[in-house]
């Protein structure tokens, strides 16, 4: 009773507060000092322009910010109110309305202001948007060279790199990747584009088998046993990747033997971390097609650290790769965890075609794990289906509270034991939920279609397409209309702005 | 002078012989074939009429060897195959039935084999009977005879038979192979002429309809109520006036500044392998847009729309090959390495454009984007933004009409050097073009229509600004 009262506080507070659909962005945002400066109606009616912007009203908040540049032209946020208008011209896919009359705007009235300098960058990517390549290219280099220290210079740095990496040009990549990795101060806005190079660059050297190199790359960003994590899961990545190649196959093992040597080294390091180091050589056994090593790894692991449901379960995945099942589920059995072995015995008896055997362990499940009860009468509602038992299928849907997806699929159980109406009832139903409408709509017309309502269900993929003319199902309506009846009068049509 | 008169009645008699004729026939005929199948200089009624010549002259000559030798009679009757089964190929091309054609052209196709198979079985067997089948001692090469050392002792007639089966099968097909491949030399002109780049304004006339004036007696015993003032309707009448002339240039009539006299704005349907490439074609879908296009913006257009193998864009020269070329479809797009490199061709150094509509599944777009990475690996594509050319001139189009989304819901665009080489469009417009408008909602279909008109316009201006800018 005496939390209750605190808890209701906190829900009228968050009622009261108005809730934005998205946040600004950086380039978004107000400065501090510009806003400090207007007056209290400018900030009101830069606050109205905003709510709309964020709540992606964009025509409304068109109108909102032309109105602060008519009635507060001279105000100190009047570039940021231009550079806004650019903005959601953006957003209303006019790119290159917002470049001519917008971002150029602040560049030529207030030419002194942080502003402008976002709107430099942004007139670059308006060029991006509109597929302009060559002058993006160039305004991206010029923001580099003229505003080294800015926010923008570190975007531009990542847009050039992206068109290196797509014109395939190595070595522009490599020199923004060492840039970006190396050389450049890793600040707040910086250190996760730099990251990113840096790990980019370690990939790039872990393919060309230097594995010291993209180590040091890497060492950029992680230190201690993070780096030893990173390095592991790049190279064993590589290595699986190279190893799909007759032609890079030798690279690969190349790679790997370097990975192993690192980690004994560190095992005799670290030997604290001695059972995750244990884990990852295994995995790399596991790339390279080694089950005996590997096997010999959890031996050993079992040895120093004692067996536990971890280890158990990937031996059990070891036997299960050696179609050893049996072994497998002996293991699963001695799980610490009952609930996640008898769920792995029941997914390996789906995967053995042993339905009936599955659904008794998903009903021990649901005695000793209630909480999630639902997900086990689901999975038994599965295998009445997979037994071709519709009508068990239908009541144990009927049995769990998930609206309208157990709607849909008693549906399905219905029509297949030729009840339509009652599928086109549930179908009906579902159609309360506006998501769900267009799918109902259209499994109400194959109902009818399996029905031989041939009339009905025509009439249904029409319904389709003119009630939902802009979702997935009227473009399978439309093609469905078209390819199984030749009728091409499918009622569609909308405009997307 | 008495000899050149003799002469000249010599060749009037000689022309006169029923041989002579069928030889000049016989060389008009594989010109117009060529015509038909590479250059398309002439309508589908012209070559479905020369077709329909060779009637006579083959009743002549049956008639002629009927009682006279029934191989030969045979042989005509064979042979009069060819024209007939183009005649029915071409007729329906000129009711604008373009899948009915393309199957009687390959019942064409399949009977011609037939009939070819017939013969040469005949042919063989007769030569087998005809020839000695001697017991020499060297080996003996000559396929007639049964005696061949490759058709082994046992079963050589079945052999024979097999043998001659796979090389007819064999030469039939490399013969069409060749002709297939046959790409000539086509041309593309846009029509002459001139105009602004300038959108279409729409210009609304508004006539007042007069109130009537009532005069009611206040002592009336009537009861009379007069209509309230807003009650009184306007008739608004919207006229679409062309104030400007769309084009590009100062000549006279609207057109295109580096355009000949005789030059049309042309739709061309590519081709491919794997789908449904002629979707919506018989209902009208391509013919109305060009007829739409011609209508609204004053250009010569062509009378009918082309089908064109993506191969046969590399019969057209530079700077005489199509602006444009549309594709569409719902099924697969299989498209050859070599099918791949004429179309980088022609949208790169022929200054082409591909305008492709989704006809129905996601699945085509997400393989039209995978051929679109192969064709032009280093460009990505983008959303066609709506304050771009193609979407304002000659019409203003304030959103983007589509029919059914077929996965995405904006359009997307490949640029090149700021021009847009490749529009896709996800919702089908083509069938808004079709005959009956696919029961769309009228500001829909004519949306779609504007759109084509806009993409059309966009690429014979993008095409005939590149023909003025590097003219020699």
């Amino acid at each position: 009773m005496h939390l209750r009262i605190p808890i209701l506080i906190i829900l009228c507070l968050q009622l009261l507060i108005p809730q934005n659909a998205s946040a600004l962005e950086n380039f978004e945002q107000i400065q501090v000092k510009t806003f400090e400066a207007m007056r209290e109606v400018e900030r009101y009616q830069l606050k109205i322009a905003e709510k709309h912007y964020t709540n992606g009203n964009f025509k409304t908040a068109l109108a909102e910010y032309e109105k602060f540049l008519t009635l507060y032209e001279t105000s100190p946020g009047a570039p940021y109110a231009q550079l806004m208008w650019s903005h959601t011209m953006m957003h209303l896919k006019k790119p290159k309305t917002a470049l001519r009359e917008g971002f150029q705007s602040v560049i030529d009235y207030w030419p002194e202001s942080n502003e402008a300098t976002v709107a430099a960058y942004c007139m670059a990517d308006a060029y991006r948007t509109m597929g302009e390549v060559k002058a993006a290219q160039e305004r991206f280099r010029f923001l580099i060279r003229e505003y080294p220290d800015h926010e923008i210079a570190i975007r531009s740095r990542t847009d050039l790199l992206h068109y290196a990496r797509l014109h395939k040009d190595r070595e522009e990549r490599m020199a923004l990747l060492n840039e970006l990795a190396f050389t450049l101060d890793r600040t707040e806005v910086s250190k996760e584009t730099c990251a990113n190079a840096a790990r980019e660059s370690a990939e790039i050297h872990f393919f060309a088998q230097r594995f010291d190199e993209g180590k040091k790359a890497l060492a950029t960003n992680h230190s201690g046993r993070e780096l030893l994590d990173a390095v592991f899961e790049l190279s064993e990545k590589t290595v699986s990747h190279l190893l799909k190649n007759d032609k890079t196959r030798s690279s690969a093992i190349n790679l790997a033997d370097q990975l192993i040597a690192s980690l004994e080294q560190d095992i005799t390091e670290r030997p604290d971390e001695g059972k995750a180091i244990l884990y990852r050589a295994a995995g790399l056994n596991a790339t390279l097609g080694r089950p005996s090593e590997i096997w010999k790894l959890y031996e050993e692991v079992a040895r120093r650290y004692g067996t536990d449901d971890d280890l158990r379960s990937r031996m059990a995945d070891w036997f299960k790769a050696r179609d050893k099942r049996d072994e497998a589920r002996r293991l699963y059995e001695e799980f610490e965890n009952p609930v996640a072995g008898l769920k792995n015995i029941a997914a390996m008896d789906l995967e053995d075609d042993k339905i009936k055997e599955a659904m008794e362990v998903f009903r021990q499940l649901i005695e000793i794990d209630g909480d999630h009860a639902d997900d086990y009468l689901w999975s038994i509602a599965e295998c009445w289906e997979k037994l071709s038992d519709w009508k068990k299928a239908i009541a144990t849907y009927r049995q769990i509270d998930r609206f309208p997806q157990n709607h849909f699929r008693m549906a399905s159980c219905h029509r297949r034991i030729k009840e339509y109406d009652e599928a086109i009832v549930l179908y009906n139903q579902c159609k309360v939920v506006d998501k769900a409408a267009p799918e109902a709509s259209l499994q109400i017309g194959f109902t009818y279609e399996q029905a031989g309502e041939k009339e009905k269900a025509i009439r249904t993929f029409q319904l389709t397409c003119k009630r939902y003319p802009k979702s997935g199902q009227a473009s399978k309506s439309h093609a469905h209309l078209q390819n199984k009846y030749n009728i091409n009068v499918t009622l569609g049509g909308a405009e997307e702005e | 002078m008495m000899n050149i008169r003799g002469a000249w009645d010599s060749l009037q008699h000689h022309v006169r012989q029923p041989i002579v004729v069928t030889g000049i026939y016989a060389l008009l005929w594989c010109l117009l074939w060529l015509d038909a199948r590479i250059w398309f200089r002439f309508e589908p009624w012209f070559h479905a009429l020369w077709f329909l010549a060779a009637a006579p002259i083959c009743y002549y000559w049956a008639k002629h060897f009927r009682k006279k030798s029934k191989i030969a009679f045979r042989a005509v009757l064979s042979f009069s195959w060819l024209p007939a089964s183009q005649f029915f190929t071409s007729l329906p091309l000129v009711f604008s039935k373009y899948n009915l054609s393309s199957s009687i052209a390959n019942a064409g196709l399949f009977g011609a084999f037939f009939i070819g198979l017939a013969w040469v079985v005949w042919w063989v067997d007769r030569e087998t009977k005809r020839t000695n089948d001697s017991h020499e001692k060297k080996r003996i090469w000559d396929p007639r005879r049964l005696s061949a050392w490759y058709f082994g002792r046992k079963n050589p007639k079945l052999r024979q038979s097999v043998f001659t089966l796979v090389s007819y099968t064999f030469i039939f097909g490399l013969m069409l192979l060749i002709l297939t491949k046959l790409n000539g030399c086509s041309l593309y002109e846009a029509p002459v002429g001139g105009g602004e780049e300038k959108q279409l304004r729409q210009v609304v006339k508004i006539q007042k309809v007069e109130k009537k004036k009532y005069v009611i007696n206040p002592y009336s015993s009537v009861l009379f109520n007069p209509p309230p003032i807003d009650d009184v309707k306007l008739r608004v009448l919207e006229v679409t006036e062309h104030l400007y002339k769309i084009g590009q240039g100062k000549a006279d009539g609207a057109g295109y500044s580096a355009g000949t006299t005789r030059g049309k704005v042309r739709f061309i349907r590519l081709k491919y392998d794997g789908g449904d490439w002629e979707q919506d074609m018989d209902r009208g879908s391509d013919l109305n847009l060009l007829t739409e296009y011609g209508v609204r913006l004053g250009h010569k257009v062509s009378d009918r729309p082309e089908p064109m193998e993506i191969r046969r864009l590399k019969a057209f020269p530079a700077r005489k090959s199509p602006p444009m070329v549309y594709m569409t479809g719902q099924q697969g797009i299989s498209v050859s390495d070599a099918e791949i490199k004429i179309l980088r061709e022609y949208l790169l150094e022929k200054h082409g454009m591909l305008f492709a509509d989704n006809g129905g599944s996601s699945g085509w777009e997400g393989q039209f984007v995978g051929m679109m990475r192969n064709v032009l690996p280093k460009v990505e594509p983008i959303s066609v933004y709506l304050d771009h050319p193609i979407h304002s001139i000659p019409y203003q189009l304030p959103k983007l009409p589509i029919v059914a989304p077929h996965g995405r819901s904006n359009a997307l665009g490949w640029v090149v050097d700021g021009r847009l080489v490749v529009y896709y469009h996800p919702g089908d417009i083509g069938d808004a073009w079709a005959d009956g408008h696919s029961g769309v909602p009228r500001e829909i279909w004519e949306s779609c229509y504007q759109l084509g008109v806009n993409i059309i316009y966009y690429a014979h201006a993008q095409y005939n600004q590149w023909l003025e800018n590097t003219e020699e």
